[in-house]
Order: structure tokens, then sequence, then C-alpha cells
């Protein structure tokens, strides 16, 4: 994988603003924060997104991270609270991010803040359930919203259909809400 | 009466055992094929034993998912949350399906593979297709799919093709939460048996001990766990975590001491060239089709190498000249931690200076950044509780990362090239003197 500058300072900048959020920042918050980003901001983030582990989940992405922390620009900081490590940019990352995305970030700062703000909210839980219901939407724009939660209730089962069904009116309203 | 159970030897697993339908398989032209794909590419002219091939590793692939499913799936390791997350362990036949399926997939995993394995993929491949791509084509529109249609019961190819693949390699389809527990248990990135095996058999051959880990250990104490953010993931109890740590350590010493070690880095940049150059003459590469890939393996290749090694006058001689002959590009630079604190991309932008002064023909470069740490799995301690393996493990924390930047140069410009990284990196060096 080459780098792409670019798109490590994007997304360095965005476990960042998920921290300065309150959000734990683990890979979960990071990859579903570059999901909205991506889908419903258009930011031109080069991540491919599967239904995986939590809803949409980018392997290009988590090999991008795996790449920073090898580089040392971000590191992960273990805690005892039984879920996965938070990430956090070294000194070195900060300095990398700044030079890297000079003149790139600010282009993306309102976007940016928006989504974390959005997601630095919500735990992993409720993070899941409305990305994959915002996946299924826009994946399979012309279904409706009960075959999309039964087809949600099948592929992740401790989703019940009526949970389902929340999280697509609440995935539809965000997209409403975002395009006007 | 014939026999329905077969048994293969195996230097590593002593027997691989499978019955009359899994030999039907084994039988198959796509997986014959893979008696003459080496599972290292050229990897042998470093470390002469390793000329093991694709086929007695994914031989073994199906053995250690077959043994990893029985354990993960067995009444007495699933609690009732697992069973409820997964309606498909309630039902005896499901679950008889699904290990049919899960063992398939596993000897099935690699039939797409090129010649010399990964070595030549981009060049060699129409735009879009990779190794995983002709893995599903074979696995749903060949001989194996009607031979998985006339089981009784009747396998879906297309259960096949996705459990092989994986959710990352086919991206196009829906993974339920269940497909994606049992892809894992072939390609996942902590406990797969592609990984497993290939480590231990690598590591035989090779003739090092670095790929050796207590797999038996591992495997038996391999589970299903409902997680505290509400999924069902593999993981191991509290018991296992020292094997799984071996494993992730093996993991980073076949990848530094073998599978990155510089010479047969550069034999793989060698064939790369030789390949694009010897198969663009048979065909263009949107031509490409699962009848071309059936009919060339590492037998072809190497006897085009031999035979164009001795001709002067082929586009590709250079090439062939300098695997036969040992005559490969010499090691200039390995990644420095220095020269990285001044630049995160050192060794890619001394590696286009130096191109600059010598010409792009007399130059490799070789770059590669893995993170064996980034793994994470859930652990089941002693006391019920669910923990991060990242939390509970300084072994797993501290793992290693490495970097592999390499750059090679022809000899007779090793000198030039030499002077070129030297003043490259003197300029970063004053640069940074001058900005504190």
């Amino acid at each position: 994988m080459t780098p792409n500058r670019k798109q490590d300072a994007l997304v360095m900048e965005l476990i960042e603003r998920l921290r300065a959020h309150g959000s734990w920042a683990g890979e979960t918050h990071v990859q579903k924060t570059a999901y909205f980003l991506k889908e419903l901001a258009n930011v031109p983030l080069n991540l491919d997104y599967v239904l995986y582990r939590h809803g949409p989940y980018s392997f290009d992405l988590h090999e991008e991270l795996s790449f920073l922390m090898t580089d040392g620009m971000i590191k992960a900081q273990y805690s005892s609270d039984h879920y996965g490590p938070h990430l956090i940019l070294t000194e070195r990352g900060k300095k990398w991010k700044n030079i890297w995305g000079e003149n790139y970030i600010d282009n993306f700062t309102e976007k940016l803040e928006k989504i974390s703000s959005f997601v630095g909210s919500k735990n992993v839980r409720e993070l899941e359930k409305i990305s994959t219901a915002l996946f299924m939407t826009l994946k399979h724009n012309n279904k409706n919203d009960k075959y999309l939660a039964r087809r949600i209730n099948e592929l992740k089962p401790h989703i019940k259909v009526n949970d389902a069904l929340d999280s697509i009116v609440k995935a539809r309203d965000i997209v409403h809400q975002w395009n006007n | 009466m014939s026999k329905q159970f077969h048994e293969i030897r195996d230097p590593i697993h002593v027997f691989v055992r499978m019955d009359s339908r899994e030999r039907e398989i084994v039988d198959t032209a796509p997986f014959q094929r893979l008696r003459h794909i080496h599972q290292l590419a050229l990897t042998y002219l470093v470390y002469p034993g390793a000329t093991h091939r694709r086929f007695e590793h994914s031989l073994g692939v199906m053995e250690l998912a077959g043994r990893i499913y029985d354990v993960i799936t067995a009444d007495e390791n699933i609690n009732d949350d697992v069973k409820n997350h997964f309606q498909e362990l309630k039902h005896n036949d499901q679950i008889t399906y699904w290990r049919r399926v899960v063992r398939l997939a596993a000897l099935c995993h690699d039939i797409g593979h090129l010649p010399f394995s990964h070595a030549a993929e981009k060049e060699l491949l129409p735009e879009g297709w990779t190794h995983e791509t002709i893995t599903r084509n074979l696995i749903m529109n060949s001989e194996i799919s009607s031979l998985l249609e006339c089981q009784k019961p009747p396998i879906k190819a297309k259960d096949v093709a996705k459990i092989a693949l994986g959710p990352k390699e086919w991206k196009e389809v829906e993974f339920s939460d269940w497909e994606a527990v049992l892809s894992e248990i072939i390609v996942g990135d902590a406990f797969g048996a592609d990984r497993m095996d290939y480590l231990l058999r690598d590591s035989y051959h090779a003739g090092v001990a670095y790929g050796r880990f207590d797999h038996h250990r591992l495997i038996d104490t391999l589970r299903l766990i409902k997680t505290n953010d509400g999924g069902v993931r593999i993981g191991v109890e509290e018991g296992g975590l020292q094997s799984a740590e071996a494993l992730l350590l093996a993991r980073y010493f076949m990848y530094t001491q073998v599978y990155f070690h510089p010479v047969r880095r550069i034999y793989d940049k060698h064939l790369i060239d030789f390949m694009t150059k010897w198969i663009n003459e048979k065909y263009e590469k949107s031509e490409y089709d699962i009848s071309i890939h059936l009919d060339i393996t590492d037998i072809e290749v190497l006897a085009a190498m031999r035979e164009i090694s001795k001709n002067k006058n082929h586009p590709a001689h250079d090439d062939a000249r300098r695997i036969m002959q040992r005559e490969h590009f010499r090691i200039l630079y390995s990644h420095q931690p220095a020269d990285f604190q001044l630049d995160p991309d050192f060794a890619s932008n001394a590696c286009k200076s130096i191109v600059e002064k010598i010409g792009e023909e007399n130059v490799r470069f070789d770059s590669y950044h893995p993170n064996p740490g980034h793994v994470s799995f859930p652990v089941l301690m002693r006391d019920g509780l669910v923990e991060e393996a990242t939390n509970d493990s300084s072994v797993i924390q501290n793992m290693p990362a490495f970097k592999v930047d390499f750059i090679f140069v022809n000899e007779p410009h090793f000198d030039a090239a030499k002077r070129e990284l030297d003043a490259y990196r003197q300029s970063l060096q004053d640069s940074s003197d001058q900005n504190q």
C-alpha cells in the first residue's frame, strides 16, 4: 500500500477531533467516522467499505492505521475498560499531520467537526445500528424500509427488526438533514 | 467396498484426512495444478529447502480449518449467548453443512494463484482482477461447482467461495455475522488456518525455527465469544493467550527473517520483470482468462526462463539471466531509524533521487510496513469476564512493528547510487539543522 500522506493527515485530524468530542477514539469509532465523512459529507477518502465488524468497515483503513502506528504517528493507549485500545497522536504524528495536511485539511474542517461531534457522542452499539442502516439504505436505495430491516436482521441477528427499522428512519433523516 | 475416507501423509500435520467428496475436489484439474505452484516463489534460491507447493499447503489448511471448526462449535464450548446470536448452532444439519463448506473453502482458498504465487499479480492480470477473483471463478464456474452441486446433500458453490475469500476480498456480496466468522477460521488475521499452516510449513521447509508455535494448544482454546459491545468473535480462553502470543511472534520472525529477506525480495522483483515481458509475448493482459490460467504453472515459467537466459536477443534475457545466474541487483539501502526520523518517506524519496541519477532500469524499490501487533481478539477470562487481548497482554502491546524499505541497484551503478544516497541524506540533515 503506497502511503497517501494527505489522507493520512486527514485520518489523524479525525482522531484528534473525535477525542476533542469526548470519544475514546478506538478503531471502531474511527472507522465509522471515516465512513460518514465519505458517504454523507463526500470527503475524498480512498477507502472501500464492506459490512463487517460493527457495521461498515474498511480493511484499507485498518491497514492505514496499522502503517501509521508502525511509522510512529499514532499509538494505542490501553485501558482497563474491557474494550479495545484508544488511538492517540504522538508528537511526531502531530508534526507530520501539520506538514502533510497543510492547505488540505482546512478544506474539510467544518465537515470533520460536524461528523466527529455526531459520532463522538455514541457508543459502539448505537454506531453499529445507525451506520449499518445507512450502509443498507445507500446500497439498496430502491428497497423499502421493511425489506431493509429484515435484511439487516438476517445479516446481524443481534439487531432486531424493530431496532433496525428505527435506525433506518434515523439514517434517512440524517441524510436528509445533511443534504439540506 | 470402496474406501470412504482417505489419509495423506504430511510433514506438518502427520496425516491430512478427507472423505471421498473432498477427494473428488482434490482430483480436479484446478486443484492438481497447485502441485506445480511454489508456495514461496523463488525463496528456495535463498533457503534451498523451501520448495514446497501450494498443493500440500491447501490440504494442511483444510485439516486445520476442520479442527478449528470442530472446537468452536462443540456443544461444551458454546454458551447460550452465542447460540442465540448464531441460530445455525441450534441445528445439527446446519452445523454439519457449514463444516463441509468450511473444509472445502479451506481446500480451495488458493486455487486462483498465479505461477510463483504472489509475485507478479498486478503486472499479469487485467484491471480489477486478483488471484482471489480467479479463485471465485474457479469455485463457481468450473468442474468444481458441478461436483459440489452433485454432493448429497448439495453444497452451494457460492457459500464455499464466500467463506474461502471473506469480506475483504469479495466486497460485492454481503456477509452475515455467521459467514464472516466462518471465513475468519480460514483467512482471519489472528487465528486463520491459512496463517497457522503457512507459518509452520514455511518454517519447516526453510529449515528455520522461527515459525513454530504450539498450534495444538491454541486450537484447543479457541472459542466463539460474545464481546462487551454485543458482537460474537473468535477468541481464546485465557489459558490459550500465550499460544496466541507465540503465533504473533512467529509471524513477526518469519516476516523479518524469511518473507522479507532482501535477496528473496530482489528475486521477486526480477521475476516480475521477467514474467511481464514473457507473458506479454503470449497474450494481451486483457485476454487473460481461466483457460490461460490453468495452462501456466511454475514449470512453464522456469523452462522459459532457462531458455531465455541463453538467448541474448530476447527482451527478457537480462531478467532471466539475473535469476538463473544469480546476478541479482545488490542491496544499496535498508531501513534506518535515524533516516526515518528525518523523513518518514526517506527511502522512497531517496530512491527517486537515485533513479534520476542512474535511470529507472537500474533501480528497484521495495517497501512494506505491517504491524503484527495491531491485531485484536477477545479473551475469555477464568472469571467469565471478556477482555480484549490488547488490554491483557503486554506481549501484544509491545509487539515490534517492522518496516521494510529496500533499495536495490544494478552492480555497475552501485558507487554512483551510493554517492547520490549520501548526498540526499546530507541535504535532509542540513535542512533539519537550519530549521532548529
